[in-house]
Protein backbone atom coordinates (compact mmCIF):
# COMPACT_ATOMS: atom_id res chain seq x y z
CA UNK A 1 0.00 0.00 0.00
CA UNK A 2 1.37 3.38 -0.99
CA UNK A 3 1.29 5.92 1.81
CA UNK A 4 2.35 8.82 -0.37
CA UNK A 5 1.74 9.34 -4.06
CA UNK A 6 2.71 11.87 -6.66
CA UNK A 7 -0.43 13.82 -5.72
CA UNK A 8 0.87 14.14 -2.14
CA UNK A 9 4.27 15.27 -3.42
CA UNK A 10 2.76 17.89 -5.72
CA UNK A 11 0.40 19.22 -3.08
CA UNK A 12 3.17 19.46 -0.50
CA UNK A 13 5.50 21.15 -3.00
CA UNK A 14 2.82 23.76 -3.63
CA UNK A 15 2.10 24.22 0.06
CA UNK A 16 5.77 24.69 0.94
CA UNK A 17 6.21 27.10 -1.98
CA UNK A 18 8.96 24.94 -3.41
CA UNK A 19 11.01 25.90 -6.42
CA UNK A 20 10.93 23.15 -9.03
CA UNK A 21 13.84 21.92 -11.15
CA UNK A 22 13.59 19.50 -14.03
CA UNK A 23 16.35 16.99 -13.42
CA UNK A 24 17.09 13.99 -15.59
CA UNK A 25 15.47 11.32 -13.45
CA UNK A 26 12.59 13.34 -12.03
CA UNK A 27 11.38 16.80 -11.10
CA UNK A 28 13.08 18.06 -7.96
CA UNK A 29 11.31 20.31 -5.48
CA UNK A 30 13.48 22.48 -3.25
CA UNK A 31 12.34 24.08 -0.02
CA UNK A 32 14.06 27.34 0.79
CA UNK A 33 13.78 29.48 3.86
CA UNK A 34 15.25 32.79 2.93
CA UNK A 35 18.35 31.77 1.02
CA UNK A 36 18.88 28.53 2.88
CA UNK A 37 18.07 25.22 1.23
CA UNK A 38 16.16 23.17 3.80
CA UNK A 39 15.13 20.09 1.84
CA UNK A 40 14.93 18.57 -1.63
CA UNK A 41 12.60 15.86 -2.79
CA UNK A 42 11.92 14.18 -6.10
CA UNK A 43 8.56 14.10 -7.86
CA UNK A 44 8.30 11.20 -10.26
CA UNK A 45 7.07 11.78 -13.75
CA UNK A 46 4.01 9.79 -14.79
CA UNK A 47 0.77 8.78 -13.12
CA UNK A 48 -0.54 10.65 -10.09
CA UNK A 49 -0.73 7.32 -8.26
CA UNK A 50 2.99 6.63 -8.37
CA UNK A 51 4.46 5.87 -4.97
CA UNK A 52 6.48 8.56 -3.15
CA UNK A 53 7.11 6.87 0.15
CA UNK A 54 10.53 8.51 0.44
CA UNK A 55 8.79 11.87 0.96
CA UNK A 56 8.87 11.99 4.81
CA UNK A 57 12.56 11.16 5.03
CA UNK A 58 13.49 13.71 2.35
CA UNK A 59 11.46 16.40 4.11
CA UNK A 60 13.02 15.43 7.49
CA UNK A 61 9.58 14.61 8.84
CA UNK A 62 7.83 11.73 10.45
CA UNK A 63 5.15 10.03 8.42
CA UNK A 64 2.28 11.54 10.40
CA UNK A 65 3.78 15.00 10.11
CA UNK A 66 4.07 14.53 6.37
CA UNK A 67 0.40 13.52 6.28
CA UNK A 68 -0.43 16.61 8.31
CA UNK A 69 1.41 18.73 5.77
CA UNK A 70 -0.75 17.24 3.04
CA UNK A 71 -3.96 17.49 5.08
CA UNK A 72 -3.46 21.20 5.85
CA UNK A 73 -3.02 20.72 9.60
CA UNK A 74 0.64 21.70 9.16
CA UNK A 75 1.49 24.69 6.98
CA UNK A 76 4.75 26.16 5.70
CA UNK A 77 5.15 28.32 8.79
CA UNK A 78 4.71 25.28 11.05
CA UNK A 79 7.09 23.25 8.91
CA UNK A 80 9.86 25.87 9.12
CA UNK A 81 9.35 26.16 12.86
CA UNK A 82 9.65 22.38 13.13
CA UNK A 83 12.87 22.46 11.10
CA UNK A 84 14.30 25.08 13.43
CA UNK A 85 13.34 23.01 16.46
CA UNK A 86 15.10 20.00 14.94
CA UNK A 87 18.22 21.94 14.10
CA UNK A 88 17.80 21.70 10.35
CA UNK A 89 17.84 25.49 10.28
CA UNK A 90 19.54 27.94 12.61
CA UNK A 91 17.22 29.80 14.98
CA UNK A 92 15.56 32.83 13.43
CA UNK A 93 17.06 36.26 14.33
CA UNK A 94 13.98 37.14 16.38
CA UNK A 95 14.34 33.93 18.40
CA UNK A 96 18.05 34.59 18.91
CA UNK A 97 17.26 38.07 20.18
CA UNK B 1 -78.39 -23.07 25.72
CA UNK B 2 -76.65 -26.10 27.10
CA UNK B 3 -74.38 -28.45 25.28
CA UNK B 4 -73.32 -31.91 26.25
CA UNK B 5 -69.87 -33.30 25.93
CA UNK B 6 -69.31 -35.47 22.90
CA UNK B 7 -69.16 -38.67 24.88
CA UNK B 8 -72.75 -39.67 24.24
CA UNK B 9 -71.65 -42.93 22.73
CA UNK B 10 -69.73 -43.79 25.88
CA UNK B 11 -70.74 -47.37 26.59
CA UNK B 12 -70.19 -46.96 30.27
CA UNK B 13 -73.42 -46.09 32.12
CA UNK B 14 -73.19 -43.01 34.23
CA UNK B 15 -73.49 -43.70 37.97
CA UNK B 16 -76.67 -42.26 39.43
CA UNK B 17 -74.66 -40.34 42.03
CA UNK B 18 -72.84 -38.46 39.36
CA UNK B 19 -76.02 -37.78 37.43
CA UNK B 20 -77.67 -36.38 40.52
CA UNK B 21 -74.66 -34.24 41.27
CA UNK B 22 -74.57 -32.99 37.71
CA UNK B 23 -78.27 -32.14 37.89
CA UNK B 24 -77.60 -29.97 40.91
CA UNK B 25 -74.55 -28.28 39.50
CA UNK B 26 -74.52 -28.71 35.75
CA UNK B 27 -71.55 -26.47 35.21
CA UNK B 28 -69.38 -27.88 37.96
CA UNK B 29 -67.45 -30.20 35.69
CA UNK B 30 -67.12 -27.55 33.11
CA UNK B 31 -65.20 -25.51 35.71
CA UNK B 32 -62.92 -28.43 36.39
CA UNK B 33 -62.39 -28.97 32.70
CA UNK B 34 -61.66 -25.33 32.21
CA UNK B 35 -59.10 -25.39 35.01
CA UNK B 36 -57.60 -28.54 33.61
CA UNK B 37 -57.51 -27.07 30.13
CA UNK B 38 -55.89 -23.89 31.37
CA UNK B 39 -53.28 -25.93 33.21
CA UNK B 40 -52.59 -27.80 30.04
CA UNK B 41 -52.30 -24.56 28.09
CA UNK B 42 -49.87 -23.19 30.58
CA UNK B 43 -47.77 -26.29 30.44
CA UNK B 44 -48.00 -26.15 26.68
CA UNK B 45 -49.06 -29.74 26.24
CA UNK B 46 -51.92 -28.91 23.88
CA UNK B 47 -50.99 -27.41 20.59
CA UNK B 48 -53.75 -28.71 18.39
CA UNK B 49 -56.08 -25.72 18.37
CA UNK B 50 -59.60 -25.69 19.69
CA UNK B 51 -59.80 -29.48 19.82
CA UNK B 52 -58.03 -29.50 23.10
CA UNK B 53 -61.42 -28.85 24.71
CA UNK B 54 -62.61 -32.14 23.31
CA UNK B 55 -59.35 -33.72 24.34
CA UNK B 56 -59.76 -32.29 27.80
CA UNK B 57 -63.23 -33.74 28.03
CA UNK B 58 -61.86 -37.08 26.94
CA UNK B 59 -59.23 -36.78 29.65
CA UNK B 60 -61.91 -35.86 32.11
CA UNK B 61 -63.62 -39.14 31.27
CA UNK B 62 -60.41 -40.99 31.69
CA UNK B 63 -58.88 -39.39 34.79
CA UNK B 64 -61.70 -37.70 36.65
CA UNK B 65 -64.14 -40.57 36.22
CA UNK B 66 -66.67 -38.43 34.38
CA UNK B 67 -69.01 -40.15 31.99
CA UNK B 68 -70.35 -36.95 30.47
CA UNK B 69 -70.47 -33.37 31.54
CA UNK B 70 -72.86 -30.65 30.51
CA UNK B 71 -71.00 -27.44 29.85
CA UNK B 72 -72.00 -24.01 28.73
CA UNK B 73 -71.54 -23.40 25.03
CA UNK B 74 -70.42 -19.90 25.89
CA UNK B 75 -67.68 -21.37 28.05
CA UNK B 76 -66.42 -23.54 25.22
CA UNK B 77 -66.46 -20.63 22.82
CA UNK B 78 -64.71 -18.41 25.34
CA UNK B 79 -62.15 -21.13 25.98
CA UNK B 80 -61.68 -21.57 22.27
CA UNK B 81 -61.30 -17.84 21.65
CA UNK B 82 -58.93 -17.44 24.57
CA UNK B 83 -56.88 -20.34 23.37
CA UNK B 84 -56.78 -19.00 19.84
CA UNK B 85 -55.75 -15.56 21.02
CA UNK B 86 -53.14 -16.98 23.35
CA UNK B 87 -51.78 -19.47 20.84
CA UNK B 88 -51.79 -16.84 18.09
CA UNK B 89 -49.83 -14.50 20.29
CA UNK B 90 -47.43 -17.28 21.23
CA UNK B 91 -46.97 -18.21 17.61
CA UNK B 92 -46.44 -14.56 16.69
CA UNK B 93 -43.91 -14.06 19.47
CA UNK B 94 -42.11 -17.26 18.61
CA UNK B 95 -42.11 -16.35 14.94
CA UNK B 96 -40.76 -12.89 15.71
CA UNK B 97 -38.10 -14.43 17.90
CA UNK B 98 -37.13 -16.93 15.22
CA UNK B 99 -37.14 -14.26 12.52
CA UNK B 100 -35.04 -12.03 14.75
CA UNK B 101 -32.55 -14.83 15.18
CA UNK B 102 -32.55 -15.54 11.46
CA UNK B 103 -32.07 -11.88 10.51
CA UNK B 104 -29.47 -11.46 13.24
CA UNK B 105 -27.58 -14.40 11.81
CA UNK B 106 -28.04 -12.93 8.36
CA UNK B 107 -26.47 -9.62 9.43
CA UNK B 108 -23.62 -11.44 11.13
CA UNK B 109 -23.11 -13.54 8.01
CA UNK B 110 -23.01 -10.38 5.89
CA UNK B 111 -20.38 -8.90 8.16
CA UNK B 112 -18.36 -12.10 8.12
CA UNK B 113 -18.66 -12.27 4.34
CA UNK B 114 -17.36 -8.69 4.05
CA UNK B 115 -14.44 -9.44 6.36
CA UNK B 116 -13.65 -12.57 4.39
CA UNK B 117 -13.64 -10.61 1.14
CA UNK B 118 -11.27 -8.04 2.66
CA UNK B 119 -9.03 -10.81 3.98
CA UNK B 120 -9.05 -12.53 0.59
CA UNK B 121 -8.03 -9.28 -1.09
CA UNK B 122 -5.30 -8.69 1.48
CA UNK B 123 -4.08 -12.24 1.02
CA UNK B 124 -3.93 -11.79 -2.75
CA UNK B 125 -2.00 -8.53 -2.33
CA UNK B 126 0.44 -10.11 0.10
CA UNK B 127 0.84 -13.17 -2.09
CA UNK B 128 1.64 -10.89 -5.03
CA UNK B 129 4.21 -9.01 -2.98
CA UNK B 130 5.80 -12.18 -1.66
CA UNK B 131 5.96 -13.58 -5.19
CA UNK B 132 7.58 -10.36 -6.41
CA UNK B 133 10.07 -10.41 -3.57
CA UNK B 134 10.85 -14.06 -4.21
CA UNK B 135 11.34 -13.39 -7.91
CA UNK B 136 13.27 -10.13 -7.32
CA UNK B 137 15.06 -10.24 -4.01
CA UNK B 138 16.51 -7.05 -2.59
CA UNK B 139 20.15 -6.80 -3.52
CA UNK B 140 22.99 -4.34 -3.52
CA UNK B 141 24.88 -3.13 -6.53
CA UNK B 142 28.29 -1.60 -6.13
CA UNK B 143 28.77 1.44 -8.37
CA UNK B 144 32.39 2.08 -9.34
CA UNK B 145 31.91 4.42 -12.25
CA UNK B 146 29.65 7.18 -13.55
CA UNK B 147 31.09 7.08 -17.08
CA UNK B 148 30.57 8.84 -19.39
CA UNK B 149 29.79 11.58 -16.85
CA UNK B 150 32.87 13.60 -15.86
CA UNK B 151 32.89 12.30 -12.29
CA UNK B 152 35.17 9.86 -10.57
CA UNK B 153 34.20 7.52 -7.80
CA UNK B 154 36.48 7.99 -4.81
CA UNK B 155 34.76 5.26 -2.80
CA UNK B 156 32.48 2.69 -4.47
CA UNK B 157 28.82 3.38 -3.72
CA UNK B 158 26.46 0.67 -2.53
CA UNK B 159 23.09 1.04 -4.23
CA UNK B 160 20.15 -0.91 -2.87
CA UNK B 161 17.75 -2.22 -5.51
CA UNK B 162 14.36 -3.51 -4.40
CA UNK B 163 11.06 -4.23 -6.12
CA UNK B 164 8.61 -1.39 -5.69
CA UNK B 165 5.35 -2.17 -3.90
CA UNK B 166 3.19 -2.42 -7.00
CA UNK B 167 5.42 -2.51 -10.02
CA UNK B 168 8.87 -1.43 -11.09
CA UNK B 169 11.91 -1.08 -8.87
CA UNK B 170 13.29 1.45 -6.49
CA UNK B 171 16.92 2.22 -5.97
CA UNK B 172 18.36 3.93 -2.93
CA UNK B 173 21.69 5.37 -1.93
CA UNK B 174 21.03 5.25 1.77
CA UNK B 175 24.14 7.09 2.95
CA UNK B 176 22.91 10.26 1.27
CA UNK B 177 19.18 9.45 1.60
CA UNK B 178 18.64 9.53 -2.14
CA UNK B 179 15.98 7.50 -3.93
CA UNK B 180 14.92 6.83 -7.49
CA UNK B 181 12.53 4.56 -9.32
CA UNK B 182 12.42 2.74 -12.63
CA UNK B 183 10.39 0.24 -14.61
CA UNK B 184 13.30 -2.20 -14.60
CA UNK B 185 16.33 -2.69 -12.37
CA UNK B 186 18.48 -1.08 -15.05
CA UNK B 187 16.19 1.96 -15.21
CA UNK B 188 16.19 2.27 -11.44
CA UNK B 189 19.98 2.06 -11.34
CA UNK B 190 20.37 4.57 -14.15
CA UNK B 191 17.93 6.96 -12.42
CA UNK B 192 19.66 6.77 -9.04
CA UNK B 193 22.99 7.50 -10.67
CA UNK B 194 21.47 10.52 -12.40
CA UNK B 195 19.90 11.63 -9.12
CA UNK B 196 23.21 11.31 -7.28
CA UNK B 197 25.02 13.41 -9.86
CA UNK B 198 22.26 16.03 -10.14
CA UNK B 199 22.18 16.38 -6.36
CA UNK B 200 25.96 16.57 -6.15
CA UNK B 201 26.10 19.27 -8.83
CA UNK B 202 23.30 21.24 -7.26
CA UNK B 203 24.73 21.14 -3.74
CA UNK B 204 28.21 22.02 -4.99
CA UNK B 205 26.75 25.11 -6.64
CA UNK B 206 25.74 26.43 -3.26
CA UNK B 207 27.99 27.61 -0.43
CA UNK B 208 27.78 25.64 2.78
CA UNK B 209 26.31 28.64 4.56
CA UNK B 210 23.20 28.38 2.42
CA UNK B 211 22.54 24.75 3.23
CA UNK B 212 20.39 23.39 6.00
CA UNK B 213 21.90 20.75 8.28
CA UNK B 214 20.74 17.69 6.32
CA UNK B 215 21.56 19.29 2.98
CA UNK B 216 25.06 20.06 4.23
CA UNK B 217 25.46 16.52 5.45
CA UNK B 218 24.28 15.19 2.10
CA UNK B 219 26.85 17.36 0.35
CA UNK B 220 29.61 16.10 2.63
CA UNK B 221 28.62 12.48 2.04
CA UNK B 222 28.60 12.96 -1.72
CA UNK B 223 31.96 14.76 -1.55
CA UNK B 224 33.29 11.69 0.24
CA UNK B 225 32.18 9.35 -2.54
CA UNK B 226 32.59 11.50 -5.64
CA UNK B 227 34.88 14.03 -7.19
CA UNK B 228 34.92 15.78 -10.50
CA UNK B 229 37.16 14.11 -13.05
CA UNK B 230 40.44 15.88 -13.66
CA UNK B 231 40.68 17.10 -17.24
CA UNK B 232 44.05 16.35 -18.81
Amino acid sequence: MKHFTKEHAQTIAKKLACSLREDRAHTTAEVFEGETLVARFGIRRGSRELGHDHLPSELHLRRMECKALYDCTLDRFGYIRLMRERGELPPSPTEQA
Amino acid sequence: MKMTCPAESDPRPAPPVVEARLAKAPTKHAGKLQALTQDLWLTGEFTSGPFESVAAVAMGHEFLNLSWAPVQQANILALSDAYLAKSGQMVRERLQEQLGVVFGHSRELDAIRGELAALRQLLETLTGKVDRLAANPVHTICVRSFAPEPFEVAVPLDILIAPDEEDGFQAAFLDAKLHAYGETKEDALSNIKATILDTYRRLCEMPDTRLGRSMLRQKQVLNHYLREAQTR
